[in-house]
């Protein structure tokens, strides 16, 4: 089954370009590493409630391959502890808003009228609000915990996805096939799900694959203002803003956590193209 | 020849000449660059941090100032004083002029308290309540009344800034005192209008303070100290480093992660300099929630802290840590200060003995230790406290919040955290100034006093400090609170915090550099008159 995949034709369009590949091959690794994180890394307790004051602030060396952080923890390993959280909160935020997001944007557009302006001043407010600052706002709200962070940030998101589909369905609406589909006496929930959402999949799902690293730099940035992932849990933005203090002295503190951040919106990002090229092929 | 030439040799010696006297002065113009954290007020009637403070001593003089090493109180603007009961009559010097030209009388005197306690901001809780009258008999004399004897008078007087009475009342803008408008606030707040040995040129108090020598400073200002500072303000980490690294900047803030001024300190043309015996830092614990409003949960606390390990992570370099064991609430020193006070002791097998006589059960508690953002020590103690109050049964969260989230949740004693990592320099060199604002209940609600003591035995003996004018029996009830405090295990007294500062050798500061020379205020260490630049 799984296997039958690779024999597609989709996956044929798809193999077609090597750095999708790669991107794919990469996030594979990525997952991996996370979901064995326990297996895997050298040290797993260090991911937790962990303290060497006599072993702080090694440079990388054989036992420590990334070095070790202020309280004598091993970087490799909350790297890699940090890639579970950071995936989570990916996921979790952007399929929160994404749904919501792009159903709002769809009805919001197709229907018109009253729909459009209800749904769209709504999203225009939430836009015009500074980003974090929303989520701060929701976050005063709302008890401080991993849940909530993620809520607020799903809060923040999903006018993104509104607007962009919005103006799509726009464009879309008046297109023959859609006036066809209504001529033939299909439903407006078909319109919207299977004749005009999936011309937009490739620009929503390039959207999330590239959100999925700006989800990540924001919740880090949450995490530093108090109102994220708490310590000692790793978290990889965390990690970069408090090595960023330590420069130039102490470069594997926010190097390494860095890469990390890089190579996974990379792989996002590479797969994000790669689905567009697999659509635009294919519609 | 010497006929034809002699028009030109002259021509060129007074090119020359004036060349000189245009180009010598500006040479000599020597600028000092350093920095703390935002934000920086320079109304002297709200200034409380130590970026304020800082600013306070060098724009405004006070009518006394303490003795560099030590806690007398010296002469300053008043040249001598009489204290008879609870009046205090000041002699005032006959030479002191403000920025403005203006001459300082006791009119200005009176009109400083007046705004001070109108206004009702920065350090006026340090007189409330306690001034009855204040009266000019003539132009050089002052006598203030108080309501009852209060022992740290002289020394609260180091927080009064004589302001420029006929400058401010020039000033007014409209505000909500009558007919004098906001009592000068907008106009205090961007410029300065006192007798200090610098003004300010410039003031943004996000960014930058600008400021210059004054010529006409009553003690003088010797020729060796800064023409112009430049104090800035929230400066990033690692963007302060490369500053200091580079030279251009000349004095670093003593916040700085100890590593990161190890690194300096190693680099050619920088030492660190030292400020001890003034302040303290605590792991405050909030003695009104449970389980912490029971001693024994409190003192397995101050078990379960490890004094050793902490103390080796402040160290610096070889020979200069920034932490030194505490002895009780007071830095030794200060007045009342007692070095037979036991120091804490790291035991979690103590801890748990004390545990087992506690009335709570830690599994039912789910502890909440904060940390300040971008006190990074802060947050290591943390975990090393996660981890020993782990070993013996506690539950715990660590949660960071932003200084100013800390300061609203200090607000009331449910929301304080149960264990709140608080660093306090003395305000004055009165050890009153420390006691009160963080023991005394009228003075809970803010982030000093997030222990939440309430306890009237406590505040009576707080008390009896403030009422009793002799020395020596001050200092032994000072000494007796000390060892209530530490049995009652109010705090985790964890370590005397000593200010580590890197300071380029273009400049000397004597009372970070000098054996003797500290002065024991907040800020006051930064007089930049006494600064010499090399």
């Amino acid at each position: 089954m799984i296997l039958g995949i690779f024999k597609s034709r989709a996956w044929y369009r798809y193999s077609s370009e090597p750095l999708a590949v790669f991107g794919l091959g990469l996030l594979f690794v990525i997952v991996f590493l996370a979901v064995l994180a326990p297996v895997l890394t050298p040290y797993p307790n260090h991911a937790g409630r962990f303290v060497d004051f006599g072993n702080t602030s090694r440079p990388p060396s054989l036992q420590h391959w990334f070095g070790t952080d202020l309280v004598g923890r091993d970087v490799l390993t909350r790297v890699v502890y940090g890639y579970r959280i950071s995936l989570v909160i990916g996921f979790v935020v952007l399929g929160l808003a994404a749904p919501l997001g792009v159903t709002l944007g769809l009805v919001a557009g197709y229907m018109g009228g009253r729909f459009d302006t209800v749904i769209m001043r709504i999203t225009d407010v939430f836009l015009a609000i500074p980003a974090l600052v929303l989520a701060m706002a929701v976050l005063g709200v709302l008890e401080r915990t991993l849940i909530n962070g993620l809520l607020a940030l799903a809060v923040l998101w999903w006018p993104w996805y509104t607007r962009m589909v919005y103006n799509q369905t726009r464009a879309l609406r008046h297109e023959e096939f859609v006036v066809a589909a209504r001529v033939v006496g299909a439903s407006h929930l078909h319109i919207l799900f299977r004749e005009i959402l999936p011309n937009l999949l490739p620009s929503v799902l390039t959207k999330f694959t590239l959100d999925l690293g700006f989800v990540i730099l924001v919740a880090s940035a949450l995490s530093f203002l108090g109102l994220g992932v708490e310590p000692p849990t790793p978290d990889l933005g965390s990690m970069v803003a408090e090595g960023a203090t330590y420069q130039p002295d102490m470069w594997w503190l926010p190097v390494f956590p860095g890469l990390a951040i890089l190579l996974v919106v990379l792989a996002f990002n590479l797969v994000g193209d790669g689905l567009r090229s697999m659509f635009g092929e294919g519609r | 020849m010497t006929k034809s030439y002699g028009p030109l040799v002259t021509a060129a010696t007074a090119l020359l000449l004036s060349g000189f006297t245009v180009v010598a002065p500006l040479s000599a113009q020597t600028v000092l660059r350093l920095d703390e954290h935002a934000i920086g007020e320079i109304d002297p009637a709200k200034a409380t941090d130590y970026a304020d403070s800082m600013i306070f001593y060098n724009i405004y003089d006070t009518l006394v100032i303490p003795a560099a090493g030590g806690t007398d109180i010296l002469p300053h603007l008043a040249e001598s004083w009489t204290i008879d009961g609870q009046t205090y009559t000041f002699t005032l010097r006959d030479d002191v002029q403000f920025h403005s030209g203006n001459m300082m009388d006791s009119e200005d005197v009176a009109f400083s308290i007046e705004r001070k306690m109108t206004l009702g901001q920065g350090f006026s809780s340090l007189f409330a309540g306690v001034i009855e009258s204040v009266e000019t008999p003539d132009a050089r004399t002052v006598s203030i009344t108080l309501t009852e004897p209060f022992a740290p008078f002289l020394g609260s007087l180091v927080r009064l800034a004589i302001v420029d009475q006929d400058a401010v009342l020039e000033n007014l803008a409209e505000g909500d005192y009558g007919d004098l408008g906001d009592y000068g606030q907008a106009y205090l707040s961007s410029t300065t209008a006192g007798t200090g040995a610098y003004t300010v040129s410039s003031h943004n108090p996000q960014e930058l303070t600008v400021m210059e020598k004054n010529p006409n400073y009553f003690l003088g200002v010797p020729a060796e100290a800064p023409d112009t500072v430049e104090l800035q303000y929230a400066i990033e980490p690692a963007t302060l480093r490369a500053l200091i690294t580079r030279g251009e900047l000349d004095i670093g803030d003593q916040w700085m992660a100890p590593e990161i001024k190890a690194a300096v300190s190693a680099e050619e043309g920088v030492s660190l300099g030292q400020v001890a015996g003034i302040s303290s830092f605590y792991l405050k614990l909030n003695n009104q929630r449970p389980p912490l409003d029971d001693v024994h949960c409190r003192r397995a606390f101050a078990h379960a802290y490890d004094y050793d390990a902490i103390l080796e992570q402040t160290k610096v370099t070889e020979g200069i840590a920034f932490g030194r064991r505490a002895h009780g609430p007071l830095p030794l020193g200060v007045l009342g200060s007692d070095e037979n006070i036991p120091a804490g002791q790291f035991d979690l097998d103590a801890a748990r003995a004390e545990l087992a006589k506690c009335q709570y059960d830690p599994s039912e508690y789910e502890i909440q230790l904060n940390w300040v953002a971008g006190n990074p020590i802060q947050e290591r103690i943390q975990l090393m406290m996660q981890l020993n109050l782990g070993e013996i049964g506690f539950d715990t969260t660590i949660t960071t919040t932003p200084w100013a989230m800390f300061t609203e949740l200090a607000a009331t004693a449910e929301r304080t955290p149960h264990v709140s990592p608080v660093n306090f320099i003395l305000t004055t060199p009165d050890p009153d100034s420390m006691l009160f604002t963080m023991y005394h209940s009228d003075a809970v609600g803010t982030w000093a006093s997030v222990d939440w003591v309430m306890n009237e035995e406590v505040d009576a003996m707080i008390e009896a400090g403030r009422t009793e004018t002799d020395p020596a029996t001050r200092a032994a009830i000072y000494r007796d609170l000390g060892h209530r405090l530490v049995e009652d295990q109010v705090s985790v007294f964890a370590y005397e915090l000593v200010g580590v500062f890197p300071i380029r050798d273009v400049v000397h500061v004597p009372a970070l550099q000098d054996e003797g020379r500290t002065y024991a205020v907040q800020g006051m260490n930064f007089m930049f008159r006494e600064m010499t630049m090399n």
